[in-house]
């Protein structure tokens, strides 16, 4: 029997996942896929959570649904960078991107 | 018509977003006038919504007529209201000041522009005015969205500022997600009112201390309060030259106002985990006010000392936050209300300096008094108030503070406030002397003689009108806190 719980602990377990590798991966479109990971570990989250807590009610799906375009947007941004950045330095290796100090 | 005021702040600057690419391919002296007028418009329709709720009360305006807890409403109040009208009115006067900029522009260029400048102020206008959670991050990435692609479209170093802000941004945001789906789960509801009610009984549950956790780090990061500030400097110096004051000025100022409504007005701060959270926060601004201004110091561009300045100025509104009693938070909002003045008074300042002489560097400012004497008085002013000296707005919200940490005995803070003043004042002071004080090299001056290096008047219009707006606040600040804000605090006047 799966339980809320499981799918909670599925959201966390992706959530981590693609914190790390947002936090750890030196190329830049891996790390956008992490962040992807992340948002959808919150899509999880929020369509478990009405399923089992408030059933018949779509209010967590509507909100996926939003998630789900503000991520296409986010990456579709993060790409459109990527490749100004590629066309000026010739790499997507975040750390050849030093042009900036701390 | 009256009734739907509220409904105008928001859609008619979405409205005129949609509309700008198009319009720009028949006139981009139209576009820049569609701009200007629609966020006119929103900044009436926030006065008018202003007088109506100091009259009447607060103000519930359900949206498409749909009731709150299916449908988005907006909560209405003086606080919100003037919130609302801070930022579109200085959206509005940077709008003016873009003019300048974007006449070499392509025309589909320009349109993107303001269509993109128009998001920027339809997001962050709307969580101002917001009473529903998840309306709040649908606006927060309204808002983000726009501000990356305004950064990145700054130039080459400007793409890895924004792409860093990007992914940090990002991360921030989902954070915050996940914090309200923690609250929903146990509350079944995202209207603040609903949530204010339900979540009384349940503040001591692991699941909302997470959630309080969560959304602390996401308004952090958005707000770029001290640890988490590593995306701003960077972000604040190399974005688009025309959109910067409105960047730098109030797009950090909103999610510290958000914060403030969450912790104050959907949860009791005064005791239990939040409280606990803030003192943590208020910590970590405290050393964030000191590292910051100490950073300015060190800067040798004038863009990037502003920027340092910022991460100090957030600090105070976290440390009003932290103090949490009225007097406190009192200065606190006034401090949101003054930063963004003078931030974006200084960073009109600083893009005017550098669009005339392509100056950005404090040690070649020599003798721009004798060139530009009106936006060097702004800068005085803008300066003088970031210093807090009394006539002038940041005198009064530093005040408040004060008077807020020694009648809760933390005096920690109001050390803290008093070191940074100085602080402020020595890296202003300089940029003043290098200004004023020091000699031109010769060569320099011949380039210059005889030539007409005052702002062009679509430029020196929103620099005079900031730099007196400073003022303004200042003298009428006592006005603006009786009428205005001390109704708004949690147990302050109502």
């Amino acid at each position: 029997m799966i339980t809320l719980n499981h799918y909670l602990l599925l959201s966390a377990i992706l959530f981590c996942i693609g914190l790390y590798g947002a936090l750890s991966k030196k190329n830049a479109i891996a790390i956008l896929i992490s962040i992807e990971l992340m948002l959808n570990a919150v899509n999880v989250n929020l369509v478990a959570i009405t399923k089992f807590l408030t059933p018949g009610d779509i209010t967590g799906q509507i909100f996926a649904l939003f998630v789900i375009v503000v991520a296409a947007c986010e990456v579709a941004l993060g790409l459109a960078i990527v490749v100004a950045i590629y066309r000026d330095r010739s790499t997507v290796e975040v750390e050849n991107l030093d042009w900036l100090k701390w | 018509m009256r009734e739907q005021f509220p409904s105008l702040i928001v859609v008619v600057p979405l409205a005129a977003a949609l509309l700008s690419p198009f319009i720009a391919y028949f006139s981009k002296t139209l576009v820049r006038w569609l701009a200007i007028a629609a966020l006119l418009v929103s900044n009436i329709s926030a006065v008018a919504v202003l007088i109506r709720v100091l009259n009447g009360g607060v103000w519930h305006y359900h949206f498409g007529g749909w009731a709150p807890p299916w449908g988005i409403e907006y909560v209405l109040d003086p606080l919100s209201a003037t919130m609302a009208i801070l930022v579109s009115f200085v959206a509005l006067v940077v709008a003016i000041y873009s003019g300048p900029y974007v006449k070499d522009y392509a025309k589909l260029k320009a349109g993107i522009f303001y269509s993109l400048f128009l998001l920027l102020s339809v997001g962050l206008v709307g969580m101002m005015i917001t009473g529903d959670v998840f309306n709040l991050y649908v606006f927060l990435e309204i808002s983000s969205l726009a501000g990356y692609t305004l950064i990145a479209a700054g130039g080459n170093k400007a793409t890895v500022a924004a792409f860093r802000y990007l992914l940090v941004g990002t991360i921030g945001a989902s954070f915050y997600l996940l914090g309200i789906g923690f609250l929903y789960a146990v509350t079944g509801s995202l209207n603040m009112v609903d949530l204010a009610e339900r979540l009384l009984p349940l503040l001591d549950s692991r699941v909302v201390i997470v959630a309080i956790v969560m959304i602390m780090l996401g308004f952090g990061i958005k707000m770029a309060a001290f640890p988490l500030h590593g995306w701003q400097p960077d972000a604040y110096t190399y974005s688009h030259p025309a959109a910067t004051p409105l960047i730098a000025g109030v797009m950090g100022k909103v999610p510290a106002y958000a914060a403030l409504r969450f912790f104050f007005f959907i949860m009791p701060a005064t005791a239990g985990p939040v409280h606990k959270a803030l003192q943590v926060m208020g910590i970590l601004a405290a050393a964030g006010i000191i590292i910051g201004s100490v950073m300015a110091i060190a800067q040798k561009d004038f863009r990037r000392m502003l920027a340092y300045s910022s991460v100090a100025q957030i600090g105070y509104i976290v440390v009003g936050l932290a103090i949490g009693n009225s007097l406190a938070l009192i200065g606190g909002v006034l401090h949101i209300i003054n930063h963004a003045f003078m931030k974006s008074c200084l960073f009109v300042v600083a893009g005017g300096i550098r669009w005339r002489t392509g100056e950005y560097r404090i040690d070649n400012y020599m003798e721009l008094n004798k060139k530009m004497p009106l936006t060097m008085g702004a800068l005085i002013i803008a300066a003088l108030s970031m210093v807090g000296l009394p006539p002038t707005a940041g005198f009064f919200s530093k005040w408040y503070l004060v008077l807020g940490a020694i009648e809760e005995g933390m005096w920690f803070y109001v050390a803290i406030i008093i070191i940074s003043s100085l602080l402020n004042a020595i890296y202003f002071f300089r940029v003043l002397e290098n200004i004023y004080m020091k000699k031109a090299e010769k060569e320099y001056k011949d380039i210059y003689k005889g030539r007409k290096l005052e702002l062009p008047l679509q430029m020196l219009v929103p620099v005079v009108v900031l730099g007196i707006g400073i003022l303004v606040l200042g003298i009428f600040n006592e006005s603006l806190v009786t009428q205005v804000i001390q109704f708004a605090i949690p147990g302050g006047g109502l």
